[in-house]
């Protein structure tokens, strides 16, 4: 494997487990989360619910993906998209200065950068929107990479080519 | 003569191309499927609750009350209406008489609420698709009040049956 093939693998398994620990963190406690999004006021009421199902699901199911390494370039796509959708979601709360004090975007990734004092946490500001914005560009530089890196899709690869 | 190679090689750089963005969009699509099998799953433990309150609130808790009692204690003003709504929808609309504690800032707001802890309560949110008024009750609750009671048909069951509202 070369450099850039383990760069990428970090980078998509990284990326992978954000998405993955934060939708189970949203799963494991929905209720919390279906009000987070109504208090994003972007939504009317009746697809709160309906949107709070596909986001979490969209998280894990993207999460696990990047993290076997299989439909990798879809995937990271998927995610970039994602993480523009919660970037544009956090910029509306700043610009309108709708009063919403937990993100409810909570993920390792925001605990470490906390530890690390970068003072990110939950609450929505400015730092909370660029963080979402440097990850949807990592999650498009995984689609347009042309290292595939190490995972299910090159094991195929592989495979195919073997045979 | 030079010219047809390199047109050659332009052709299959920009048909691999062609073949990247179709792999691409067929991954992408595959993975928004699975994405919508996983939302049906979840929708399915939650019930497939759309216009239901969600599981976390009982339907038929003792601490709910709804028309046409609720309109008669306010009427007859027996209650203070808690509006858990953020404070842009309790500006835009509420219930006449109601203060507002967003559930996201209740620490904050406690002060207005009346030091009698024995001031019947009833909290409400938007509609019968929203939590918040049953989290606001059962933080109440926690906070020593002894008659609070959720109003689950919200501001806009509220609104639809022609009642009054208070707009600032």
């Amino acid at each position: 494997m070369t450099i850039p093939s383990i760069l990428i693998t970090g980078l998509r398994i990284l990326l992978g487990a954000i998405l993955f620990f934060a939708g189970i963190a949203k799963l494991s406690n929905f209720g919390s989360f279906v009000i987070n999004v109504d208090s994003y006021q972007m939504l009317p009421i009746g697809f709160v619910k309906p949107i709070s199902y596909l986001l979490v699901s969209a998280e894990i199911t993207v999460g696990i993906v990047l993290i076997i390494g299989y439909f990798t370039k879809g995937a990271s796509i998927l995610a970039a998209v994602l993480f523009i959708l919660f970037a544009f979601a956090l910029t509306n709360v700043v610009w309108k200065e709708i009063p919403i004090t937990d993100c409810g975007c909570s993920n390792f990734l925001f605990s470490l950068l906390d530890m690390l004092g970068f003072q990110i946490s939950t609450i929505v500001n400015w730092k909370t929107v660029v963080v979402n914005a440097v990850l949807s560009v990592m999650s498009f530089g995984v689609a347009i990479s042309p290292h595939q890196g190490f995972g299910l899709d090159s094991l195929m690869t592989k495979m195919r080519v073997n045979q | 003569m030079h010219s047809y190679p390199s047109q050659s090689h332009s052709e299959k750089q920009s048909s691999s191309e062609l073949k990247t963005i179709r792999a691409i969009i067929k991954e992408s699509l595959i993975v928004c499927i699975w994405i919508c099998f996983g939302a049906l799953t979840i929708w399915g433990a939650d019930g497939f609750g759309l216009l239901s309150v969600s599981s976390h609130v009982p339907n038929n808790s003792p601490l709910q009350t709804d028309f046409p009692a609720v309109y008669k204690t306010w009427k007859q003003k027996q209650a203070v209406f808690v509006d858990a709504r953020s404070a842009v929808h309790f500006r835009r609309g509420h219930i006449p008489g109601a203060i507002n504690i967003p559930i996201n800032r209740i620490v904050m707001h406690l002060k207005d609420l009346p030091t009698d802890k024995e001031t019947p309560l009833i909290t409400y949110c938007g509609s019968i698709t929203c939590p918040n008024a049953y989290q606001l009750m059962n933080v109440l609750l926690g906070h020593g009040y002894q008659d609070v009671r959720f109003f689950p048909s919200g501001f806009r069951g509220w609104q639809a049956l022609g009642h009054p509202i208070e707009t600032e």
